[in-house]
């Protein structure tokens, strides 16, 4: 039974009386049947009419974490921080629209994200917007035009443009603005759809697709609660409307997991187009927002001719120049990609624009206008390639001529880039490593792999010359180290990086085993301190190594790890990784695929100086922090899409809260070493910063937290140890799992709701 | 009017009396309209009102729940239909509770007959198989000859369990009242339905309900007429007591199932409460387990729960630990002395064999006749007064005062004037130094202590309790009345004596003078002198002070007899007064004094090297059992191992010792570290080797490496090396407090989750 439903007092008091005669009646007929002489003596005495007591009084309100309505929320100013904390985030639906006497018309319900009716809400929070999608005409493709538009004046003191033309959104006014109840209101909106004539004409037409996308903008802090974009797309004179959905949402997700754009309301690609079409320029810049033109700019940011800049709110200035996409921009699949959210997400493969191709391939565009009367850009394009003759510029519409479906389409032209070649390249190989003998100390390890085709038939490797194969090995599997000699101070291979053995160089040295998989046996026995009572033992070995193309192109194939024993533990995940990055190929593309493949040199042996830069730690941990946080010079100021706080965009579940128990201090200076000679293997030397302080340090790196990680044990840049760092270091006391600062909770709870994994 | 205590709380006896308006409208609803019998709402709103006032929230989302039984009815079939009620402590009404949730005991109290005990008799019912799987082990402990019948609960899921909404809900017992010809119905006993909600899954918090009611008459009963036991009383030492996965910790609802009906197969060992209570408690001193024998009962898949070991923390015969009479929730708690017969008497007096007399002074007797001779009017064989402890009647008759303490400054010999009188006697005072009297035998001692100071804490430096190799170090100046008291003329019955050491130049603040000791008096007739336990009192001092301070005060004897009865120590010669135990149990003391090789002290404790004694951390480690493994010498050097231990309450419950909120981490100014090593001068602190206060206190529970490293890391050091005024000058700065004080992130206070144990006073 569903009572959920009559909560409002009105309701509760009828329902009272009629409970109050129901339960009478029930013992009433056991009284009757008492009468007819069966079962036992009904009840008798008593205190017939008697009332009781009334008992406590409770809250009457359901909290808002299990359901319960928000009520009088206005503007969300007076919200409490707790009621925004259980509030979470609003889920606004859009259960109608229509144009009613040539303006629109919506029913929305505004719920929180326990499912309590959002009561009270201002109208001034809705910002809606309205466009019709104006079909493809002239070889060009379909494009929204908002009804609701305005002449922006420039902000800055040197502006491209003295005014531009941009979509725009209505404010809700109170004087169309109903409440219904239950979490219900209803807009009528003042836009007359059939006489928008400023700042400039847009036509009324009936029978195109119209699509009506609202956000909520709630004040302060509550801003934070606006909810996803909804919309609806609909045909005011009937029929089925035309659909033009190309990129999800939840593709944008997989890095930026989720928007809050222009202060936190917009959220969804569906609404950011109503805007964000051609009729929308940037006066300050004179650059397009164009969806289309825009999202391509920014992410091909520092490889853009031209760096992308716009002037947004208050004429802030957002320098795209610097963005750092980190995967081949040539992946077109990685935001549109068909769905059922994307319908026409593969369009991209037969429809072409300037506009659209403009936003990489910058260099060549060129552009007119805008036009006053429509606010839009009229393009050009030069191909700056050797295929097409310098000086002849196309016009929009004739690109299709040679980029439809029957010539160098686009997916054609995407897939010729070398950056995407050799990663689809590798997967034409796949590295295996079949056996480990012999790993103990004292013993050569012999390792058998082989490497299959794409057809899944072994190659000779014996017959390869050209790329690169290699075999590394380290040790051991509790922390990689590759220390040789405990006491003689000793790693086994420069900076305790792993033993990397060039099997192109020493193929002499591989033998076929003629059932296609082939073996190596290391030229030295593994030392002493591969099985060492406080280091551990355990042999990893990895088979690396990109592979050269009859095409000239290079393929970089996953490479392939194996364990002699249990395996070090994952922390992180390759699909994590692969959200962003497309694929994960480091160092001229050789070590490739899993990150596990990284931590066997990248292990807690190896830091301080690399190349020209001061790195750190080179401890994979360590290092990644650092890399994302934007710490490594020679990797340069990242500009990572998300919160740092999202653990779990990179690592699994259960696996960050500290470093692992068996975690030795991480290098961060060779010391006195020199960067080559004999010196290079002692470790004796090294600096060191303890395991789990040296690893938050490169997200938390303020005097006080650094200060913090000391007085509990943390030390850094100190005389290298082989004890783990968990014997020193008090983190586990307030930060393991369930404990009162636990990592996860700490970290979720500066991310906005929904964001805490996954 | 009715008013009915079973439903646990004033709601639900409102509840209750709505309820029967209802019942009475429905009276009514015979001549009326029957339409709206077709409609089988539930009681909605004000009448009766929802199980809470406030509206419904999932029973998943409680952090407690309140349930109660607001009616039974019995239809004709004879299966009970009960009406639930479920709110949390927040007034909102639970709903969606599974079945699989809660289960129901269905019971009736049979009458005392033939000298018997009354006894609740479970109609639902299993049979316990013996011997069951797994296999019970230890087989010494396997007495039972076979299949032996148990009381059960019903699950939900048995009968038809309806939820009405708003947080009430219905089950029809499978159980029916009626066709069992073993039991049949008697609708003249009082009945009761019990409920236990589990945590289970869904996870929800467990809570149990009873109603008791006569079939006769369709209503509720005020009393069953067994009530004799109150749930806070169990709770003074158990805080919060649960059993069966956390769902059953109403004794009411206890009862219904350990009745004399069921029994254990696997040991043949009965399980009804007043047989089994007494037995646990009696523990080692059962004479079947003094004997060689054990004790125990053979649980959920036949797990063994041996009590053999089971140490009781004060005398037994006091039966009014338990037995409250002054309890109005229990008007049965006079049955300990009015209902005698086997059954209850061998609980404890478990040798006893009424056949043949023996250990009955040879007297066989039946189970009927118990009466005659420990009925409550049969003089000194009645039960009353058979467990008197005639220690404890002697003790009422003595009365320790301290009337002043002079010359108490630095470098003056201090005099302490004392009298003992007698309560019971308009508090006339004793002689205390009169020949064959109390005090002038060799059982008996009276002594002051003169400890000081009382800030930060008492170490007695300077006075002589031990030497740079012998004695115990930092114990008080000790003033022997037994030898050396003198009659002061002008106070009758006041005697004085001076400390032959004096205060040390170097003491400031504040000390404080207490009495310790014991008369010695033959209670019993036996020729031989018993060791009478009388409290302790003190007086505080100036030295340098104004005004004597008193020592801070963080727990309350009255909280350590709710176990302890009458706590007394050192051959009943320091009794009832943390104050007289710190002022030995100090920081700066240890047990060194007794560790002499070759002794009990060092085949028990393993080692020669010292403990400490100082109470913040010995009485946690003791208390902690096996955690702490607390190994310590005593008098005579007799070794101790504490490591046994079992707590019956719960160690977080920081007030089920200490007084509110005296439990913060202390600092240096109000506590001293603790001595661990009282190094190679023990007649000075300087060089003892100390736990930091704060660590010490803590460190005795918390004793796991991660834990010792973080108080480490924050201040503490178990390494710390004390002055000669025992302060730790090169120890750093315990910083406890900056997190765990109160209100503080990890306010002690909240994170021992003091504020759950609801029977805290």
């Amino acid at each position: 039974m569903n009572r959920s439903s009559a909560r409002s007092p009105g309701a509760r008091s009828r329902r009272s009386l009629f409970a109050v005669l129901a339960l009478a009646a029930a013992i009433g007929i056991a009284g009757c049947e008492n009468d007819s002489g069966a079962g036992p003596e009904g009840p008798s005495g008593g205190d017939p009419g008697q009332t009781g007591p009334t008992g406590p009084t409770g809250p009457s309100d359901v909290p808002i974490t299990l359901g319960g309505d928000v009520k009088g929320v206005g503007t969300g100013s007076t919200l409490t921080a707790q009621q925004i904390a259980d509030i979470g985030t609003l889920v606004v639906s859009l259960d109608a629209a229509s144009i009613t006497a040539n303006k629109p018309v919506i029913e929305i319900t505004v719920k929180t994200s326990h499912g309590g009716n959002v009561l009270g809400l201002a109208a001034t929070t809705l910002r809606l917007g309205v466009a019709k999608l104006v079909p493809a005409a002239k070889l060009q493709p379909s494009r929204w035009q908002s009804y609701i538009n305005r002449a922006a004046t420039p902000n800055v003191t040197t502006p491209a443009l003295t005014s531009a033309i941009q979509a725009n959104t209505e404010s809700g006014t109170a004087a169309g603005w109903t409440e219904l109840g239950a979490g219900r209101y209803r807009y009528a909106s003042a836009v007359d759809l059939a006489n928008v004539t400023a700042p400039i004409a847009v036509a009324y037409e009936p029978t195109l697709t119209h699509r009506i996308s609202l956000a909520l903008d709630l004040a302060g802090n509550a801003r934070a609660l606006a909810p996803d974009n909804p919309y609806v797309d609909f045909v005011p004179a009937g029929g089925t409307p035309a659909s033009k959905r190309i990129a999800a949402t939840e593709k944008c997700a997989s890095c930026h997991v989720r928007f809050a754009e222009h202060g936190g309301p917009r959220r969804d690609v569906e609404y950011c187009v109503v805007c964000h079409n051609d009729g929308t320029v940037d006066p300050d810049s004179g650059e397009s927002v164009d969806l289309a033109y825009m999202a391509h700019s920014i992410h091909r940011g520092e490889a853009r001719t031209k760096g992308y800049v716009v002037y947004g709110y208050g004429g802030t200035k957002y320098d795209f120049a610097e963005v750092t996409y980190p995967q081949p921009l040539s992946f077109c699949e990685t935001c549109h990609e068909q769905s059922s959210d994307a319908p026409q997400g593969n369009d991209w493969k037969t429809t072409v624009s300037i506009g659209a191709c403009a936003g990489c391939h910058d260099a060549g565009m060129s552009k007119t206008g805008p036009d006053p009367a429509t606010g839009r850009y009229t393009y050009g394009y030069e191909h700056t390639n050797t295929t097409v003759p310098p000086g002849f510029v196309f016009k929009d519409g004739e690109c299709i001529g040679c980029h439809g479906a029957n010539a160098v389409d686009t997916l054609t032209v995407h897939r010729n880039d070398t950056a995407r070649k050799q990663i689809e390249n590798g997967d034409l190989f796949k590295y295996e490593i079949v056996n480990i003998e012999n790993a103990v100390a004292g013993q050569s390890p012999k390792v058998t792999f082989r490497i299959l085709d794409a057809a899944g038939t072994p190659i000779d490797v014996k017959a390869l010359t050209t790329g690169r194969l290699r075999l590394d090995f380290s040790w051991s599997s509790q922390d990689l180290h590759n220390v040789a000699d405990v006491a003689g101070n000793l790693y086994q291979a420069n900076r305790g990086q792993a033993i990397v053995v060039d099997l192109i160089a020493n193929m002499a040295s591989v033998a076929a085993n003629g059932n296609g998989t082939f073996s190596y046996t290391l030229s030295t026995p593994l030392p002493p301190a591969f099985a060492d009572a406080t280091l551990g033992t355990g042999l990893m070995v990895v088979l690396e190594g990109r592979r050269a193309m009859p095409d000239g192109t290079d393929a970089y194939p996953q490479s392939a790890i194996r364990f002699s024993g249990a395996p070090r533990t994952s922390l992180v995940s390759q699909d994590k990784c692969e959200s962003c990055h497309k694929r994960v190929a480091a160092h001229g593309g050789s070590r490739a695929g899993d990150p596990m493949v990284c931590a066997i040199c990248h292990n807690s042996s190896v830091g301080g100086a690399w190349g020209a830069d001061q790195v750190g730690p080179l401890a994979l941990g360590a290092f990644i922090h650092n890399v994302h946080a934007g710490n490594v010079a020679g990797v340069g100021a990242v500009t990572y899409p998300q919160s740092l706080a999202r653990c779990e965009g990179c690592h699994l579940e259960g696996t960050y809260n500290l470093a692992r128990t068996s975690a030795l201090p991480l290098t961060v200076s060779a010391g006195t070493t020199a960067s080559s000679g004999a010196e290079t293997l002692a470790w004796k030397d090294d600096l060191a910063d303890s395991a789990t302080a040296g690893t938050c340090k490169g997200c938390h790196t303020s005097t006080e937290a650094i200060a913090h990680m000391q007085s509990q044990g943390g030390t850094f840049a100190q005389p290298k140890t082989l004890t783990p760092s968990s014997a020193q270091e008090g983190c586990a006391m307030c930060h393991a799992p369930g404990s009162t600062f636990d990592t996860k909770t700490a970290h979720c709870g500066v991310l906005p709701v929904g964001q805490c994994t996954n | 009017m009715i008013t009915n205590r079973n439903a646990g709380n004033s709601l639900a006896r409102a509840l209750l009396l709505t309820g029967l308006g209802a019942l009475a409208l429905g009276l009514g609803g015979c001549s009326g309209d029957n339409e709206t019998v077709a409609q089988p709402e539930p009681p909605t709103g004000e009448f009766p009102p929802q199980p809470g006032t406030g509206a419904n929230v999932p029973v998943t989302t409680a952090k407690t729940i309140v349930a109660s039984i607001q009616r039974v009815t019995v239809p004709d079939d004879g299966k009970p239909v009960v009406e639930v009620y479920l709110k949390d402590d927040q007034n909102y009404s639970l709903t969606g509770l599974p079945a699989g949730n809660i289960r129901f005991v269905l019971a009736r109290l049979e009458p005392a007959v033939n000298g018997k005990s009354s006894t609740w008799h479970a109609l639902t019912r299993r049979v316990d198989p013996f011997p069951g799987t797994p296999a019970p082990v230890p087989a010494e402990a396997v007495t039972g000859t076979g299949p032996a019948s148990q009381a059960t609960a019903e699950t939900a899921t048995s009968g038809v369990w309806t939820e009405k909404g708003n947080g009430v809900y219905t089950y029809k017992f499978l159980k029916s009242l009626t066709g069992d010809a073993a039991v049949p119905f008697d609708g003249s006993m009082p009945h009761r339905v019990g409920l236990e909600i589990r945590i289970g899954s869904p996870t929800v918090p467990a809570n149990n309900a009873v109603y008791t009611f006569s079939p006769a008459t369709n209503l509720p009963l005020e009393s069953s007429g067994r009530e004799i036991v109150d749930n806070d009383t169990c709770n003074a030492c158990h805080d919060n007591l649960v059993f069966h996965g956390g769902a059953r910790f109403d004794l009411q609802y206890c009862a219904m199932c350990h009745e004399s009906y069921s029994f254990d197969a696997q040991t043949g060992n009965s399980i009804d409460l007043k047989v089994m209570i007494h037995k646990i408690h009696s523990g080692v001193n059962l004479p079947s387990v003094q004997a060689g024998g054990l004790y125990g009962i053979f649980g959920n898949s036949n797990s063994w729960n041996d009590f053999s070991e089971v140490v009781y923390t004060q005398d037994r015969r006091n039966c009014t630990t338990c037995h409250e009479e002054s309890d109005t929730d229990t008007p049965q708690a006079t049955n300990w002395r009015l209902v005698v017969n086997a059954e209850t008497c061998t609980s404890c007096h478990d040798d006893v064999d009424f056949t043949t007399g023996e250990n009955h002074g040879g007297v066989a007797a039946t189970a009927d006749s118990c009466t005659a001779c420990h009925g409550p009017t049969s003089g000194v064989l009645s039960v009353q007064n058979a467990h008197v402890i005639p220690e404890q009647v002697a003790a009422a008759k003595f009365a320790y005062e301290v009337l002043s303490v002079t010359n108490s400054a630095p470098g003056q010999f201090p005099t302490v004037t004392i009298r003992v009188v007698d309560p019971t006697n308009g508090n006339a005072p004793y002689d205390i130094k009169a020949a064959g009297g109390p005090f002038q035998n060799s059982s008996a001692s009276l002594a002051v202590d003169v400890a000081y100071s009382t800030r930060p804490d008492f170490t007695n430096t300077g006075s002589g309790s031990a030497t740079a190799s012998s004695g115990t170090p930092a114990q008080p100046i000790r003033i022997d009345f037994k030898a050396n008291g003198v009659a002061v003329p002008s106070i009758p019955g006041a005697f004085a004596a001076t400390a032959t050491v004096a205060i040390p130049a170097s003491a400031t603040g504040s000390g404080e003078a207490l009495i310790e000791g014991r008369p010695a008096v033959d209670v019993n007739g036996d020729g031989t002198l018993e060791r009478i336990a009388v409290a302790a009192v003190g007086k505080t001092f100036a030295i340098t002070d104004a005004t004597p301070v008193s020592r801070r005060e963080v727990v309350d004897i009255d909280k350590c007899n709710d176990c302890h009865e009458n706590l007394t120590l050192h051959g009943n010669s320091r009794t009832g007064n943390t104050e007289l135990c710190s002022t030995c149990h100090n920081p700066n003391a240890t047990d060194i004094g007794r560790r002499v090789a070759g002794t009990a002290c060092e085949s028990v404790t393993g080692t020669l090297d010292d403990q400490t004694i100082d109470l913040k951390f010995m009485i946690h480690a003791i208390h902690a059992g096996a955690v702490a493994g607390y190994k310590v010498c005593g008098y005579n050097s007799t070794g101790y191992d504490f490591s046994h231990v079992e707590y019956p309450g719960k160690l977080e419950n920081c007030e089920g010792c200490h007084l509110p909120d005296t439990y913060y981490p202390p600092n240096s100014a109000t506590a001293v570290a603790t001595t661990i090593d009282a190094g190679a001068d023990r007649s000075t602190p300087l060089g003892d080797v100390a736990i930091t206060a704060g660590s010490a206190a803590c460190s005795a529970c918390h004793t796991s490496d991660t834990a010792k490293q973080h108080m480490q890391l924050n201040g503490g050091s178990f390494t710390a090396v004390k002055a000669a005024d025992s302060s730790t000058p090169a120890a750093p700065i315990e910083t406890c407090g900056n997190c765990h004080g109160a209100g503080k992130p990890v306010d002690v206070k909240i994170e021992h989750g003091v504020g759950e144990f609801r029977y805290n006073e």
